[in-house]
């Protein structure tokens, strides 16, 4: 049998024949919202975050090698290496730049970067359907694959011709002289789904790469591709006296700031949205407060029939803590069903290229963490029981003589 | 009248971890020890000037409050004395009425005598146990199986149903048993008339309803002693008639002793012991 002052402040809530209360009803409301505003946003950059990451490491690789910035010339000795390693599932020469390109006279300034067609694996995972329309395999020297938005940018489509130039051709050419462009047919589109890539990078054979930035056969990094993508930092610090003078980083360190701005909008937004569980909380303590004073005579007549001042503690603490849960799973569950239908609610919301536009997916990726749930719960349950307990002083001060007396 | 009790020390807050003070919860005989009897005996004497006529040989009194003194700090700074040496004796199943003027000091006599009020000085036993040295705690822990009340506002929970009403005064004394408290629950709503109503929140009630619902959870626990204060106080006069009418012959069957705070003459005239209140003093009636 449990106490009977559980039995009050669920009484209280719930009271007989009414299922609810319009109170316990409104503010397990505001809690649930408060919490799915929490959790939802953090789930949401939650998926940002692992989104971007993952579309980071299927652009970068896993491990990158590096000469501070300089071209690296003794690299296939490195390569045979690292590639004999079981941990790499692939490795690749890679050179990469800016470069300018037009298609009728419209000039886009897209990042140039390598593929390796005469190794079997890219660090590029081609295999998840990164080429829309055309065929790799088509891809030479003479030929590009545009990112799928770069190409609708610049109007241009499979099978037509662009012309590249890199800066490498402003150097060699002579006073009085017009560099001349390379021209390249377009043999495929890539849709990565990661807006940076899809609008900003087209890929040339290695050999073109070299040629444009007058490499000779010289590369700019070497990328792995790893088994497990999460050794990436123990596999760099096992290989970076073995590849010394050349310098190793991971993909993380590579997006370092990048991948912080995102968490740092994850804290912001969230420390933000907080904001919406105190202020609930501060309702209920309102709300509370005033039944406390509407409810003397009650707990007069409990304190004359024998309750301690801690049961009235513990009646209006317990009406506070069984709203914080209550709410607090409410909420929980609302974020999960809001979730469920997210797609439909951007899309009538914001649009679906607009997303894309500024968020780099076109579709809202979510990622529920058991931490920050949990961290959601206990913030709003703890807030709502501290609402209780302010109310809960005041009525445990109350005395029943005095009470009673109000009448 | 002399307070034999008077060289005790006043009751003060507790501070004993268990609870108790010196004395809580002893038989005053044994408390006192043998020369304090001749004393209890004259407080007892002194008893009798107030209770003309009462019958001693019931035993023990169920309440007894011996010159109860209560002063509350006055607006000026001073003290406003509201109980000046009130005492009283109330036998088992005896129904005792208590009238009075406004500010006579009524309603913080029955505060004082249920310990809901502490008392600057004097004695309180309920049924030979001394309650005004208890700690806070252990007295609400006597009171809430000792003691019923009625108030003259009803002070239903208004969450709760007349059955759930009735229930909860078991409940907070630790005397509820599933079955047998809703049985004992049912019975006394029936006896009071309200067999129909028994899920019915108070504000589907009437004035009267909801009176005796307070009544009869009022009697849920079987106390030795009920306190009414204006119970019909709320009422019209017919409705009012009925309730106290009820309202003694459950006292009377349930074995209940009564202290009932009331203006209406009519109703102090049909209990055992009709005493009267006069700045902070019961007067021998």
């Amino acid at each position: 049998m449990f106490p009977w002052w559980i039995y009050v402040a669920f009484k209280q809530m719930f009271p007989s024949r009414r299922g609810v209360s319009f109170f316990a009803a409104v503010s397990i409301l505001g809690v649930a919202l408060g919490v799915l505003g929490l959790f939802g946003t953090q789930s949401v950059m939650n998926g940002f975050h692992a989104k971007i990451s993952q579309k980071l490491r299927d652009t970068t690789g896993d491990v990158i090698i590096k000469q501070g910035g300089r071209p690296i010339s003794e690299w296939k000795g490195v390569l045979e290496k690292l590639s004999a390693y079981p941990e790499v599932v692939a490795a690749e020469p890679c050179a990469k730049g800016p470069v300018m390109m037009t298609f009728n006279r419209v000039p886009v300034f897209p990042i140039l970067r390598s593929y390796d067609t005469i190794r079997d694996k890219s660090v590029l995972p081609m295999e998840k359907g990164f080429i829309r329309l055309g065929k790799l395999d088509e891809l030479d020297d003479d030929s590009v694959i545009l990112g799928q938005r770069l190409a609708y940018a610049m109007r241009a489509n499979v099978g037509d011709t662009v012309e590249v130039y890199s800066p490498a051709m402003l150097d060699n050419v002579g006073k009085d002289e017009i560099p001349m462009a390379a021209r390249l047919k377009v043999v495929a589109l890539l849709r990565t789904d990661f807006s940076s890539v899809d609008s900003n990078v087209a890929l040339v054979s290695l050999r073109r790469m070299q040629e444009l930035y007058s490499l000779g056969d010289s590369i700019h990094e070497i990328c792995l591709r790893l088994k497990d993508p999460s050794m990436d930092e123990d596999f760099a610090i096992r290989i970076s006296k073995e590849v010394s003078p050349l310098s190793v980083s991971t993909w993380l360190d590579a997006n370092e700031s990048f991948l912080s701005v995102i968490k740092m909008e994850k804290t912001m937004m969230s420390i933000i949205i907080l904001l919406i569980i105190i202020v609930a909380s501060f309702s209920i303590c309102i709300s509370l407060y005033t039944s406390v004073l509407r409810k003397t005579r009650e707990t007069g007549l409990m304190c004359a029939m024998g309750a301690r001042p801690w049961h009235i503690i513990c009646i209006y603490c317990l009406q506070g803590l069984l709203i914080g849960v209550v709410g607090s799973l409410a909420g929980l569950a609302l974020t999960v069903l809001v979730m469920h239908f997210r797609e439909s609610l951007v899309e009538i919301m914001v649009g679906r290229e607009r997303l894309a536009e500024f968020y780099y997916f076109s579709s809202l990726p979510v990622k529920y963490e058991f931490a920050d749930a949990w961290r959601a719960c206990v913030f709003a349950t703890g807030l709502c029981t501290l609402a209780g307990f302010i109310p809960a002083l005041r009525a445990a001060a109350m005395r029943a003589s005095e009470a009673m007396r109000n009448e | 009248m002399n307070n034999p009790a008077d060289d005790n020390s006043a009751p003060k807050e507790q501070d004993s971890a268990c609870g108790y003070q010196n004395g809580g919860g002893i038989p005053r005989e044994d408390m006192y020890g043998a020369g304090a009897k001749v004393q209890i005996e004259n407080a007892v004497n002194a008893d009798k000037e107030i209770g003309a006529g009462e019958d001693l040989s019931k035993g023990t009194p169920v309440l007894e409050a011996i010159d109860i003194t209560k002063s509350f700090p006055s607006p000026d700074g001073g003290k406003l004395e509201v109980l000046r040496g009130a005492s009283i004796k109330i036998h088992r199943a005896q129904s005792v009425s208590l009238m009075g003027e406004s500010g006579a000091g009524k309603t913080t006599f029955m505060n004082a005598v249920s310990a809901l009020e502490r008392i600057d000085g004097g004695s309180i036993f309920w049924d030979g146990e001394r309650i005004d040295k208890l700690f806070s705690g252990a007295q609400a822990a006597r009171r809430a199986r000792f003691m019923g009340f009625v108030f003259q506002s009803y002070c239903l929970v208004p969450e709760l149903d007349a059955l759930e009403n009735v229930m909860l005064s078991a409940r907070i004394a630790g005397l509820y048993k599933p079955f047998k408290t809703r049985k004992a629950a049912r019975d006394l709503l029936e006896k009071v008339g309200l067999k129909d109503r028994l899920k019915y929140l108070p504000s589907k009630l009437s004035g009267g309803e909801k009176q005796r619902v307070a009544i009869a959870r009022a009697l849920i626990n079987s106390p030795s002693l009920l306190l009414a204060d204006e119970p019909t106080g709320n009422l019209d006069e017919t409705t009012g008639e009925e309730i106290m009418d009820m309202f003694l012959r459950l006292c009377s069957s349930e074995g209940a002793s009564l202290l009932l705070i009331t203006h209406n003459p009519d109703f102090a005239k049909r209990t055992d012991k009709a005493l009267k209140m006069s700045k902070g003093i019961i007067l021998p009636s």
